[in-house]
């Protein structure tokens, strides 16, 4: 009897390993839901990705579980954005004991590499709450930095997956064509090439160039689609943020942030700090209140009430809400609410 | 129509009127039935019916939420009143501190399960005064004033459970029935105050007057007068220093109530004291003491810091450079009236190997066009082959379509080898029109 468990296991062993080498993916982790989503992308059907943070959550924070040890433990790419955001990040990766996911290993992709940081501090110091020494982190609010995000994960994968080089490039080029595509419109992609409009929007020379380009005898701005066409009419816009969440977005749009209600998060603002603000937005006429959806969303009302203003209150990330399923999606989300706020500031003039 | 200090703090400093009326008077029960923490155990109770309510898809500020928090509130009323035990064996304190843990505890638990609801906690202990409503705080007060009216009509009773209860027990009262209604009216207060104020600032309001008015007398009138008075006061000071001295508002608040608690004991101190003389001479040696801390500290943090700074002394990560700056990265307009200064061959074509961008290679070459056009057309031609920019590859086509008066089939958005015959022409067309040209010249 003994004998016939002892075999029944060990066919049962020998099955299920076999089964696992058959099907064995590599194992993905990223700290954010937005890089797990590239990730998947790029990876495909060759990758299997978990992320550890959510789009509706505070990246700065993460609440330590045992299962993130357990999924860095069997991985063989882990994400991180590489910059002082995912503080938590390295205290994880020690913790789970896997050699190949350092920093500096194969397996350790920092998406941020390449990435023409804004907000770069002067004076690097930590006194002033959560400055970031090498910049502002969330650099996804600007697709044109996922083109570059996807470009460090695609290597990334093909440092970890050889095999999979040729798959995994044909997926970031599509990646590429579809940002540039819904950013910029399907025809001035095909007439000017995804790199060429990524320079000029990159030089915040885009809008010029179109209106003064032409193409047989027609302004190129009117062949302008996408995302970019969407905001064109709101650039040099105004508007106040919750936290300074926005800035490569602000950057690419061309919009202008005046102020934010919580510069430095978890601390309340100062009521010097409150009435500067208020006043500002009185006396520019300014109202929309952009806020990542993982700030207490009974507070962004209060301030909008406050101040008579049209909140916009949308995740940060992917995954942050419902609909919200991809990097696409994310980004009509949040192009979607600022058009729809500013034009509801419009109507009520 | 300018916001004044007036606009941004009268509304924070209703509420805090609010807050001192009704909560100076429960701090005088709280700190005779040495329940201090009881507070914080059901604010974080009534934060627990929240977060529960958020599992099942109430938002923190609707109407169904705040009856969740009031049920879970009246649950921690009756374990409070239920732990009261005749003998104290087991202090009260200690449940309170329990039931305290386990309702943070489960509610991190439930949070995780419904990942928005973390931020609720975080802003439960610094709490959003600032941002108060007016709705809000006429609600508060109405809520309150019942609750206050409440007390006042069984004052008797509520009085006598909390300063003896064994007299109340002798009565033949029945205590835990009392008890429990004290709880219920107490959560009910807390339950809205926390939500606006903040955990920290409801603790100070409830038990600082309470103190210092304990100090100074018995009588229960009187104590509430002075409680009242000095809560307005330190609201106002409070208010004013965060707004002149540019603070976050609860916090200053509630140091405030501190250094005023602090003040007062060390007058009484004085005041009380047999020999006045060595109770200042105390007081004095005291103050120098912190003084003297305050400085060592001050003169260590620099020392440490100024060592800090050599060490991280960070990198940023360099950004590459475009190599080649001149030209690549002047303005447009700088780049075409650079251009047209250009008065050579030999100049033109020095600047085309200095500029990587197409679009100015390609104005560059115009200008060369015009001063030589066999070369001019040269380079036009090897830029046309080489761009990817098909909005380049139409314009330059258009170019050569005007220079020959005809047609060569190109099309600027076909891949290049679907194009050779085109290109093959348009070179056929420069050697004869360019080549013959020079030969008839000489």
């Amino acid at each position: 009897m003994k004998r016939f468990i002892y075999i029944l296991l060990t066919a049962w062993i020998a099955l299920h390993a076999t089964s696992l080498q058959a099907q064995h993916k590599i194992q993905v982790v990223a700290t954010l839901s937005t890089y797990g989503d590239i990730a998947k992308y790029i990876g495909g059907n060759r990758v299997e990705v978990r992320s550890i943070v959510k789009g509706n959550e505070d990246p700065h924070y993460v609440k330590p579980k045992p299962t993130y040890a357990v999924w860095l433990a069997k991985a063989d790419l882990f994400i991180e954005t590489g910059l002082d955001l995912e503080l938590w990040a390295p205290a994880l990766i020690d913790k789970s004991g896997n050699p190949r996911i350092r920093s500096g290993q194969p397996g350790y992709v920092a998406v941020a590499d390449g990435v023409p940081m804004l907000e770069v501090p002067a004076v690097a110091d930590r006194s002033e709450g959560d400055v970031h020494i090498y910049g502002n982190p969330h650099i996804h609010t600007s697709p044109l930095n996922a083109k570059i995000i996807a470009e460090n994960i695609t290597i990334g994968l093909i440092n970890v997956d050889p095999e999979g080089e040729a798959y995994y490039r044909a997926n970031l080029n599509r990646f590429k064509q579809e940002i540039d595509e819904r950013l910029f419109g399907k025809q001035l992609v095909q007439l000017l090439t995804g790199p060429v409009l990524t320079r000029l929007a990159r030089n915040h020379q885009l809008v010029t160039f179109l209106e003064q380009k032409t193409f047989h005898g027609k302004p190129l701005i009117q062949l302008l689609g996408g995302w970019m066409k969407k905001m064109y009419p709101y650039r040099h816009r105004k508007l106040v943020a919750y936290h300074k969440n926005w800035a490569y977005f602000k950057d690419l749009f061309e919009l202008e942030i005046i102020g934010y209600v919580e510069p430095k998060p978890g601390i309340p603002p100062s009521p010097r700090d409150v009435e500067e603000l208020i006043n500002r937005m009185r006396r520019e006429h300014v109202r929309v209140i952009l806020a990542a959806n993982y700030f207490s969303e009974r507070k962004v009302h209060d301030i909008a009430r406050k101040v008579d203003g049209i909140p916009v209150i949308v995740p940060l990330g992917v995954d942050g809400a419902p609909g919200v399923t991809d990097y696409f999606s994310l980004v009509d989300v949040w192009v979607n609410g600022l058009v729809t706020a500013f034009e509801q500031q419009k109507t009520e003039e | 129509m300018q916001v004044s200090i007036v606009d941004i703090m009268l509304p924070a400093f209703a509420e805090c009127l609010v807050l001192v009326g009704i909560h100076s008077y429960l701090g005088i029960h709280v700190i005779k039935r040495k329940v201090i923490f009881v507070d914080l155990s059901l604010a974080q109770i009534a934060a627990l019916g929240t977060t529960v309510a958020f599992l099942f898809g109430l938002s923190p500020q609707s109407e169904g939420a705040y009856w969740f928090s009031l049920g879970f509130t009246m649950l921690g009323a009756a374990i409070f009143s239920l732990s009261r035990f005749k003998n104290e064996k087991i202090p009260q304190e200690a449940v309170i501190g329990l039931v305290y843990a386990l309702a943070a505890a489960i509610a991190i638990l439930v949070v995780d399960k419904a990942p928005h609801g973390a931020e609720h906690i975080k802003e439960i202990m610094t709490g959003s005064i600032l941002w108060v409503q007016w709705p809000t705080i006429i609600k508060a007060a109405i809520v309150y004033a019942l609750v206050g009216g409440f007390h006042f009509l069984f004052r008797d009773r509520f009085i006598l459970i909390s300063n003896n209860p064994e007299a109340a027990y002798a009565r033949g009262m029945n205590v835990r029935f009392w008890d429990f209604l004290f709880y219920l009216s107490f959560g009910i207060v807390i339950t809205h105050s926390v939500n606006t104020a903040g955990v920290l600032l409801v603790f100070v309001f409830l038990v600082v007057p309470a103190i210092a008015t304990m100090m100074i007398t018995d009588k229960l009138w009187l104590q509430l007068v002075i409680g009242w008075t000095m809560g307005t006061l330190v609201s106002v000071i409070g208010l004013a220093l965060s707004y002149y001295l540019d603070l976050p508002s609860g916090p200053t608040v509630v140091t405030t109530y501190g250094l005023v608690l602090l003040v007062l004991s060390l007058v009484l101190y004085i005041v009380r004291a047999e020999n006045r003389m060595i109770a200042v001479r105390n007081v004095a040696l005291g103050i120098v003491t912190t003084i003297l801390l305050a400085f060592i500290f001050y003169e260590g943090g620099h020392f440490f810091n100024h060592h800090d700074h050599t060490a991280a002394a960070v990198t940023t990560p360099q950004q590459t450079v475009n190599q080649h700056v001149d030209l690549d990265q002047m303005t447009d307009t700088a780049f075409t009236q650079f251009v047209q200064q250009l008065k050579t061959k030999k100049q033109l074509m020095d600047a085309l190997t200095q500029v990587s961008d197409d679009f100015r290679r390609w104005e560059i070459i115009q200008r060369l066009i015009q001063l030589a056009p066999a070369e001019g057309y040269h380079e036009a031609l090897h830029l046309l082959e080489a761009t990817q920019i098909p909005l380049l590859r139409s314009e330059i086509y258009d170019a050569f379509k005007q220079a020959a008066g005809r047609d060569f089939g190109y099309d600027p958005f076909a891949e290049a080898s679907e194009n050779s015959r085109s290109l093959r022409a348009l070179k056929q067309w420069w050697h004869t029109t360019f080549q013959r040209g020079n030969g008839s010249g000489e």
